[in-house]
């Protein structure tokens, strides 16, 4: 009976639309939340796992990879493929470096695997492209993001 | 010998084993399944028992002992896995990593290294050696394919024990004293031995390295599929080794009754032939004179247009076949159904050069029976015309143990130098091209008969005598259990394959033959029928002309049309000289050089590690193989294409 009368009540005086309106002029009231992306962009935190970067070694002239592969053992996605050989002075190394973007889920196993922390992840997260072939990073290409982000140290 | 078969009982890690007397520690207590760490120590190599690895405990013993080179003594008391035990493992792995540099991450070896596996089962966990390592300049090539990594060695030996014992070519050694120890060429030697890159595989770790393999894969990215090696008439097991569609290596995988687990360098480094850019994808067709591509079913058609109207214009005699004693046996039955069956001519032979016919007649006689364990239990061994170190190199290495570890006796008699007269207890030489003055006097001096005047002038001019014959036959001690080698190529009409059979006969009922092929499939291509006169089975049929007959019909324009399977490298001039007078030549080929260049229809084929075929070893063991690749392009197993073409010649 008292549960009647009380949405009777509700009904005629429009109670519900009112508190309706009462949170959207609290809302009208406050700052603004949403960022206009692309003009805003949002601060990354720290941690956070975005595009892969090719740090250079210590003598800044190549890249820090040393061919182990473990990156492309670990990769539960099969994104990596490296590819070896034997350099003139019977030293390792790395003739390919391929990360296919369109298969990395950003688990970040391939830094946490590097034995000399060679690869790396930026806060970079503006990865779309225009076509396939432009989301295969190659090691020279890798090393690039890393000198925009490690400033082409060690 | 009773010593020896007398049984022990003795109890390891509280379970009770009983192995025969003399059996070392290490052996017996693998055999009930408990396994022992070592380095130094290989089933197939001699004991040294210089890594300290495999230390146990006995019971009431004053300290560990190494179980793989102490005889388990009747019912003693050993312990693998005590305090002491462990605590003797972990002060071994401490001091092999002291110098083993940390470089596992660009190591070969990592992955499959002992010493990192055993480092994670038994090491300490942390190094107290904070001095610096010792360094070398790394690496140095010990050959053109063999590099060593000094600071990568732990010194187990076993590469220098495999050129001592097994190859017996001696070639590495431990240079210096303790800590400066390190492995080299002997001074003064080289390291060319045929079996060198056994070592690469024996090394524990990844001291020694192959140049083919060398950074270029680890070894959990590869697929790992069984076959057989497809480059000589041995036809050892090997592991294939691929990545994403290449062959990155041959590892040895063990088969007593062929390899003993060994391989040679030309098995092991060869699948470099096989690759390649330069492999032919398409069919190709002359047309005005130039090979053009074009599809599968023009190829094929024209293929069976031109051979119907080869054999209604001239009749089956002018059609012949050539197959392969390097293909499978498949392959060659197939082409000997499509010319006897399909065309209805007797041309068959396997090869352009060599009439196959013989050694087929030598295998119906019943010759070719030995197996390679026949060797190890042979009294003596006689080799005629054969080289094994340079065209069956494992053969040459079961050869060596019989002579090192059982003493065999050897008689050699050949036309050229060959590495196992160092072996033999007797050799001679002959002149090449007596061969057959040779098999009469060796038979009759088996028989000791008195009757060999006619043909000894013959033989004296090639620096033979029967009494040097006399001498071999006496001091080698040829009797019943006599394994007798002769090289197949030497069987080049009946009346040799007559002699040696008379030979044989005359030694006594138990001894063995092995005809020596040097081709993979020189046995299985004969079995298979690809011979005139021979069907599957060596089942006798009418016979028709020989390979090297049908060039010189073919040069004649006797023979019009001419179906080649495989060509080998040695037969140019043949396809050349068959080419001038052959209205139609098809040929199978994986490159286009100039002799297949020369074809009329050339169909792109796939090699041997494209497809499924049987092997006839020179033993007479067949072996499948299954493909591990797949064919570039448009290259179609020869297989395939023989049985279509059949298929559209019935229509």
């Amino acid at each position: 009976m008292i549960g009647r009368v009380k949405k009777l009540f509700n009904t005629v005086f429009l109670i519900e639309i009112g508190k309706g309106l009462a949170l959207t002029l609290r809302t009208m009231l406050k700052p603004a939340v949403t960022r206009q992306y692309p003009r805003e962009k949002r601060k990354p935190f720290a941690g956070s796992r975005g595009l892969h970067a090719m740090r250079r070694d210590d003598s800044g002239q190549k890249e820090r990879c040393i061919g182990c592969g473990l990156c492309e053992a670990v990769c539960p996605a099969d994104a990596i493929t490296v590819i070896t050989a034997e350099g003139p002075d019977h030293e390792k190394i790395v003739s390919s470096y391929e990360l296919n973007l369109l298969r990395c889920v950003f688990c970040g196993f391939c830094i946490d695997a590097c034995p000399v922390s060679a690869i790396q992840m930026t806060p970079e997260f503006e990865l779309a492209c225009t076509s396939r072939k432009d989301a295969f990073y190659t090691k020279e290409r890798l090393v690039k993001i890393g000198d925009k982000y490690m400033g082409g140290k060690g | 010998m009773t010593e020896q078969s007398k049984l022990i009982t003795a109890v390891i890690d509280g379970k009770q084993v009983t192995v025969a007397a003399g059996t070392m520690i290490l052996k017996a207590a693998e055999s009930i399944g408990i396994t022992i760490p070592v380095f130094c120590y290989h089933p197939r190599l001699t004991i040294s028992g210089s890594c300290r690895m495999c230390l146990v405990e006995i019971e009431g013993g004053s300290k560990p002992v190494t179980a793989c080179s102490t005889e388990l003594a009747a019912g003693v008391v050993v312990y693998t896995n005590t305090p002491t035990v462990l605590e003797a493992r972990r002060e071994i792995m401490e001091n092999l990593l002291i110098n083993h540099p940390l470089d596992c991450p660009v190591c070969d070896k990592g992955g499959e290294c002992l010493l990192q596996d055993h480092a994670y089962d038994w090491g300490p966990g942390a190094s107290r050696f904070t001095e610096r390592k010792r360094l070398f300049r790394k690496p140095i090539p010990l050959s053109d394919r063999i590099l060593l990594d000094r600071e990568r060695c732990i010194l187990c030996t076993r590469c220098v024990r495999f050129c001592d014992e097994i190859s017996d070519h001696r070639e590495l050694a431990i240079l210096e004293m303790g800590g400066n120890s390190e492995i080299a060429v002997a001074p003064d030697r080289a390291f060319d031995s045929q079996f060198s890159g056994n070592t690469v595989e024996l090394c524990p770790v990844g001291a020694l390295t192959s140049t083919s393999f060398r950074f270029k894969a680890r070894p959990w990215e590869m697929a790992r599929l069984p076959g057989i090696c497809p480059f000589c008439g041995c036809g050892c097991s090997i592991d294939i080794h691929t990545r994403s569609g290449n062959i990155m290596r041959f590892m040895a995988r063990e088969n007593p009754a062929v390899d003993d687990g060994w391989l040679c360098d030309r098995g092991r480094y060869g699948f470099d032939l096989s690759g390649g850019s330069e492999r032919l994808t398409k069919p190709l067709v002359r047309k005005q004179g130039r090979l053009v591509a074009v599809s599968w079913k023009e190829a094929i058609a024209t293929a069976v247009e031109k051979l119907r109207r080869a054999v209604s214009q001239y009749g089956p005699g002018a059609v012949g076949g050539i197959g392969s004693a390097w293909s499978s046996s498949e392959e060659n039955d197939l082409l000997q159904r499509l010319i006897r069956e399909s065309l209805e001519s007797h041309n068959v032979d396997c090869s352009l050069t060599d009439d196959g016919r013989p050694a087929a007649l030598a295998l119906a006689e019943g010759l070719g029976t030995f197996t390679f364990n026949d060797i190890d239990r042979a009294d003596s061994i006689l080799m005629i015309g054969a080289d094994p170190s340079r065209y069956q190199p494992i053969l040459d290495l079961r050869l060596k143990k019989a002579v090192i570890t059982r003493r065999t006796p050897i008689f050699t008699l050949a036309s050229t130098d060959g590495e196992m007269a160092r072996y033999a207890r007797e050799s001679l030489r002959y002149r090449a091209g007596s061969e057959e003055s040779l098999l009469r006097l060796l038979t009759a001096a088996v028989k000791k008969e008195k009757r060999y005047d006619s043909f000894e002038s013959d033989l004296r001019a090639g620096g033979l005598s029967r009494e040097a014959i006399d001498r071999g036959l006496e001091r080698a001690g040829l009797g019943p259990r006599t394994v007798v080698l002769v090289n197949a190529s030497l069987l080049t009409d009946d009346v040799r394959v007559y002699l040696v059979k008379e030979l044989v006969a005359a030694m006594g009922a138990g001894a063995s033959t092995g005809l020596l092929f040097d081709s993979a499939n020189g046995f299985g291509a004969r079995t298979a029928g690809a011979v005139p006169g021979y069907l599957p089975g060596l089942r006798p049929i009418d016979r028709g002309m020989s390979g090297p007959e049908m060039v010189v019909a073919a040069e004649r324009s006797t023979l019009k049309a001419l179906y080649i399977l495989n060509r080998e490298h040695h037969d140019s001039a043949a396809v050349a000289r068959a080419r001038r007078g052959a209205e139609l030549l098809i040929c199978h080929a994986l490159f286009l050089d100039e002799a297949s260049g020369s074809g009329d229809i050339v169909f792109p084929a796939a090699s041997v590690f494209e497809k499924q075929g049987t092997f006839t070893n020179t033993a007479g063991l067949a072996q499948s193989t299954a493909p591990v690749l797949n064919p570039p392009g448009e290259a179609r197993p020869e297989s395939t294409v023989i049985e279509e073409i059949m298929e559209r010649l019935k229509q």
